[in-house]
């Protein structure tokens, strides 16, 4: 829902502000959006509230744009350099990624755990600083 | 074999790592990349040679072949040719005392007790006295440390491991 605005007339007692009522019940509008979506009362921010890059997937390239999506899948059909791009420290993105190619990570990169071409590999990257990131990945048992 | 020279120095890779980390970033799979020269990687050639006569030494990257090579060198003997017959026979020795070692007990039993040792025993005994002064003489008749090196001390028939000799 848009935001409901009170009127409040162009001076005081002019007669072409919002009436008492309709006034109120704008405001009880806006605080029911507030509470039943982002809401203010505890602080906390649905996930329908969230960015698409937080909240899609995107099928994969070369470049890793953080800005875009949450999760990234790709299959390699030759050796891959990947690349990142609006990587902010602190952000985590998921990679979904198979081939049994080699997959090149950015200098700077840290990796825990294995690369496996012959299943799908969760690869989960934090940035850790400028030009930074740390890699987990991990297979389905 | 592949290997790579870093800073001057050259590491050998029986395979190529799984991961593989450099200024370029960390390569993930490594192990199933397409171009490993892409990388400074380059296939190392194990030359043919005689290891008991040569010796193989300074790996070191032939930009004309595009790969890693060994040099091969004749070795430097410290021992005399005679040094080396002196050892090789008593190799000889000591190996014929091992072989009759097992029955020497018969040859006790026969001083003790007057027992003469069985046919097979003495035969096989005799084989085993006989075969090793042939060899030391064969040593003695060779004419180069690489012909004593190289010479095979055989004093029994190999058998398999069904018990047969072979041939």
């Amino acid at each position: 829902m848009a935001q409901e605005t009170i009127n409040i007339g162009t001076s005081p007692n002019d007669g072409t502000g919002d009436p008492l009522r309709n006034a109120f019940n704008k405001a009880n509008l806006n605080f029911s959006e507030l509470y039943s979506g982002a809401g203010v009362g505890d602080d906390s921010v649905t996930y329908a509230k969230l960015g698409t890059e937080f909240t899609t997937s995107a099928a994969l390239a070369t470049n890793v744009d953080f800005a875009t999506a949450q999760v990234f899948t790709k299959t390699l059909s030759g050796d891959t350099t990947l690349t990142f791009s609006n990587a902010e420290i602190g952000m985590v993105k998921d990679l979904v990624i198979t081939g049994a190619h080699t997959l090149t990570l950015p200098a700077g990169s840290t990796v825990a755990g294995t690369y496996d071409g012959s299943v799908s590999n969760l690869i989960q990257v934090v940035v850790t600083g400028a030009s930074e990131y740390w890699f987990s990945i991990s297979q389905a048992q | 074999m592949k290997a790579i020279e870093i800073n001057g120095n050259i590491k050998t890779y029986n395979r190529l790592p799984k991961t593989w980390k450099d200024d370029n970033g960390v390569h993930l799979n490594f192990d199933k990349v397409e171009n490993p020269q892409d990388y400074g990687f380059y296939d190392v050639v194990m030359p043919t040679y005689d290891s008991v006569t040569q010796q193989i030494s300074n790996l070191h990257f032939d930009g004309r072949k595009k790969k890693f090579v060994y040099d091969v060198t004749d070795k430097v003997f410290s021992q005399t040719l005679e040094e080396a017959k002196d050892t090789k026979k008593s190799e000889v020795k000591t190996m014929a005392y091992k072989l009759l070692q097992p029955t020497d007990w018969y040859g006790i039993r026969l001083a003790i007790n007057g027992i003469a040792l069985p046919q097979d025993i003495t035969d096989e005994r005799n084989e085993i006295i006989r075969k090793s002064d042939i060899a030391e003489v064969e040593i003695d008749n060779l004419t180069t440390i690489a012909e004593v090196l190289k010479y095979q001390i055989i004093l029994v028939e190999p058998i398999d491991i069904l018990g047969s000799e072979l041939v």
